[in-house]
């Protein structure tokens, strides 16, 4: 009987007679130069170290910012929920100057804020302001959205190789471009490629394929190529939206429904965060367009917004009655703001939200934003 | 942890730098054991539990097996082993299943039961290393081998990273005795050994997620009838993605135990040039069809109790096969297919095999192709969510698609799948009756670096999005 330490049946394995050290030499030599070259290409095409793929940003990055907020010495007031438009709208560094506090960024891009909201609220301490973007329909959005559920599996806890792989690629993507998502060979393909197509097959063209800059602490910026109107990426960004927006509009009981699901759904949160002296100021963000077009022909503002704004006690601003937070803002794409807006509109808002809650509560935002008491 | 992630190439820098420090074959065992344990927690740290009590139940049984003389008591030993090593399969891999037709079946008999809501998670490869330990316990029963006299050794053999999640499934003595003596690698072994990884990497992530499942995908997700011609390349995209994706992983697995001086079975042989059914499964997953043979088709009898009993001990064989990829019963149906074709084989094979026509190349060619489309038939019901998903992709391929069936495949993924498919398949006939080291063998050196260097290059720029590889579910 075989032992099982005899050597017997151990497969043998024919090794190649080459010279191994040579044959590596030479790929070792040619995937430095290959790769240095790609790095290259991917910087000339705005692809930058330090900038963290769309991806990691809405889920990642977004569980590691939340999570900040569970340590017990946060000095957190004022928190940033949405979606997108809130991501592209705003710049931490403005906003901090004019709060006199920096916020955190928690928006999530095609994600209403409704569960974040609701898990902040209800499993945190946080007594201070949250400024939620509106986004028409999206807002209305009570589920996960698109990146939510990932998000907060993140957020729950990774596993140790799904969180070690994010680390040791966040410490790449510091220093390499082309370790963004958007640069992968097969995305370039697809997006690059344009071939008549059967019909009905959706237009691989027409897929999102970059759209922003997204940094440390989240902060993000509207990708250069896209705020260029009639460029090859903002082209590429409008015909993505355009799958949206070629749908049947919501009919008028359907709109009559969101709204009330909404009220029900915010309007236990906003009186818990109030009563312990938070708050919560909803901005209906700035759009054009298409999109702008679709938000008028649905009615959006009389069938939702208006009846959320009256259920929900809340200070709700719609920019569309500034027009320094709207029609004086660049929106390449219909839906997010230029660089440059972002810095305007960044710098515009806050007196507007002091201005109006003031008006609504009858005292000054500053109550809310500065740190109570916490010596209990 | 996968072999397509950044954590995996630090991971495997230590590991490579330990085995090549100067410590004792002892300690680097340890070292070895200590990696795979950790290799398997990184994906859920409390589940190498599961791994603790497969080691110590078999270690303990085997050994009382060995100098128990009483058939009785060891026919109770290998009992223990066999329940214990499918009892953790069956809890965690069936029990969703299990509960799931126990209430479907009441329900038929008119009683409405309400099933508590397990949410029992799948401990990676569970499938893979409880059926190799299975074969530990059952070679010493039948006496084909002894147990190891190493603790360490057989620990290892039970955990061993390279194949611990997706095999090869290495017998015993195929494995522990070179945990017995030291092992490192030459310098031909650790240059061709990074080559494997390199080749089975690209075969992973460049062909099997780059180019063949967004296809895949597309296709076996839609919700309605597709097209003839989009249900043909689906399927095919589907043929092609789960062959590169599991020998990429295999090929990857060889490649990283050579480069720990470690030999590990070849699992695959081209597959797509096979000639009949038999042929197929003498060139796919390797270590399971011949696990499966030794440990359940022989000892229900094989072909020695007539023809009738050889077809029932084939399906019940396959089957089983099939339900072991996945507690579905589609993948039973898989396995049933299977074990139909060659069931089938064998009967016209003990008919016509005398036929002159047999022994052309023309009935090869024919036969090859047979082999090629009916296997693919199978493939519908392996990668299918449901029977619904599985009828209409099966409809639609033999032309009863709807008028209005959709064309979701986008032209360019269409000349992706075309090109890829053709060439795989070029290659598989090109090596059916040789070896990629016969190949390498004959290949100047200059074109393997450069092979290896464009290879790793599309691996570096494709990224990968740390799809796990298939098999990781089984």
């Amino acid at each position: 009987m075989p032992s099982s330490t005899s050597s017997s049946d151990i497969p043998y394995r024919q090794i190649p007679e080459r010279n191994w050290g040579l044959v590596w030499l030479i790929s070792a030599a040619l995937v430095v130069a290959a790769v240095a070259s790609w790095e290259l290409k991917a910087r000339s095409m705005q692809h930058l170290p330090g900038d963290y793929d769309g991806y990691t940003n809405f889920t990642t990055q977004w569980a590691e910012e939340r999570r900040r907020l569970d340590e017990p010495d946060h000095d957190f007031r004022v928190l940033l929920l949405g979606s997108s438009r809130m991501l592209w709208a705003a710049d931490l560094d403005i906003l901090e100057e004019a709060l006199g506090t920096r916020p955190l960024q928690l928006a999530i891009a095609g994600t209403g804020p409704a569960l974040m909201l609701h898990g902040i609220v209800e499993n945190t301490d946080f007594d201070g302001l949250v400024l939620i973007g509106v986004t028409p329909f999206l807002f209305n959005r009570l589920d996960e959205g698109f990146f939510g559920g990932d998000a907060l599996r993140w957020y729950e806890g990774a596993s140790p190789s799904e969180y070690s792989g994010y680390k040791i690629h966040s410490f790449l993507s510091a220093h390499l471009g082309f370790l963004d998502d958007g640069f992968k060979l097969f995305e370039l393909i697809d997006h690059y490629t344009d071939l008549p197509e059967r019909d009905g097959v959706w237009d691989l063209n027409a897929g999102e394929w970059k759209l922003g800059h997204h940094y440390a602490d989240r902060q993000t910026d509207m990708w250069p190529p896209v705020e260029v109107e009639g460029s090859f990426d903002n082209e590429q960004i409008l015909a993505f939206w355009m799958v949206g927006l070629v749908r049947e509009p919501e009919p008028p009981e359907k709109m009559d429904e969101m709204a009330q699901a909404a009220v029900d759904f915010f309007s236990p949160l906003v009186e818990k965060l109030r009563a312990r002296g938070g708050d919560i100021v909803f901005v209906r963000m700035p759009s054009s367009g298409k999109y702008l077009n679709h938000d008028l022909a649905t009615r959006y503002r009389d069938l939702t917004w208006n009846p959320m704004a009256e259920g929900i006690d809340a200070v709700w601003i719609n920019t569309m009655d500034y027009d320094e937070l709207s029609s004086e803002l660049e929106i390449p794409e219909w839906s997010h703001l230029s660089r440059r807006s972002q810095d305007d509109f960044s710098r515009r808002i806050v007196p507007v939200i002091e201005r109006r809650y003031l008006e609504a509560r009858g005292r000054s935002i500053r109550e809310v934003i500065g740190a109570p008491d916490r010596s209990d | 942890m996968l072999f397509n992630s950044l954590t995996f190439v630090v991971f495997f820098a230590i590991v490579l730098s330990l085995h090549y420090s100067p410590f004792s074959w002892r300690t680097k065992k340890i070292n070895l054991l200590i990696a795979s344990y950790l290799f398997y927690a990184a994906w859920n740290p409390p589940f190498v539990v599961l791994l603790w009590i497969s080691t110590i139940v078999d270690w303990f049984v085997a050994k009382k097996m060995f100098l128990e003389q009483r058939s009785v008591r060891r026919r109770l030993l290998l009992t223990l082993s066999i329940l214990v090593n499918l009892g953790i399969l069956g809890w965690f891999k069936y029990g969703n299943f299990l509960l799931e037709n126990w209430v479907q079946l009441m329900s038929l008999v008119g009683i409405e039961w309400q099933a508590p809501g397990w949410d029992i998670v799948l401990p990676v490869g569970i499938s893979f290393y409880t059926f190799q330990t299975m074969a530990y316990s059952l070679d010493v029963y039948l006496r084909r081998a002894e147990p190891s006299k190493s603790f360490l050794d057989f620990s290892l053999f039970v955990t061993f990273f390279p194949q611990l999640v997706a095999g090869p499934i290495v017998r015993p003595a195929h494995l522990i005795p070179q945990f017995a003596v030291p092992h490192m690698a030459t310098m031909r072994q650790l240059g061709w050994g990074l080559g494997l990884i390199v080749l089975g990497l690209f075969q992973k992530v460049v062909v099997a997620d780059g180019l063949l499942s967004p296809a895949a995908e597309e296709v076996f997700g839609a919700d309605a009838h597709v097209s003839f011609w989009d249900a043909w390349l689906g399927t095919l995209a589907f043929s092609g993605q789960i062959f590169c994706d599991f020998a990429g992983y295999s090929t990857t697995a060889i490649g990283v135990a050579l480069t720990l001086g470690f030999s590990l079975p070849n699992n695959f042989r081209f597959p797509y040039a096979a000639i009949g059914f038999s042929d197929f499964w003498r060139r796919w997953h390797i270590s399971l069809s011949t696990w499966l043979r030794d440990y359940l088709y022989i000892p229900l009898g094989g072909n020695r109790k007539g023809p009738g009993r050889t077809y029932v001990n084939l399906m019940l064989t396959m089957l089983l096969g099939g339900l072991w990829h996945g507690a579905s019963w589609t993948f039973v149906v898989w396995g049933g297919l299977h074990g139909l074709y060659l069931s089938v084989e064998r009967l016209l094979t003990a008919r016509f095999a005398g036929a002159a026509i047999a022994k052309t190349w023309l009935f090869r060619v024919w036969l090859a192709l047979v082999t090629y489309f009916f296997v693919n038939l199978t493939w519908v019901f392996f990668r299918a969510q449901d029977f619904g998903t599985a009828w209409r992709m099966i409809t639609s391929m033999f032309g009863f698609a709807p008028q209005d069936a959709g064309t979701p495949l986008p032209t360019l993924w269409i000349v992706q799948v075309v090109v890829t498919i053709v060439a795989m398949v070029a290659i598989h006939w090109r090596m059916r009756d040789t070896s990629i080291e016969t190949v390498v063998q004959k290949t100047p050196a200059w074109l393997l670096g450069v092979t290896l260097a464009a290879m790793l290059f599309l691996i570096i720029i494709t990224q990968g999005s740390g799809n796990a590889f298939i098999y990781f579910q089984f």
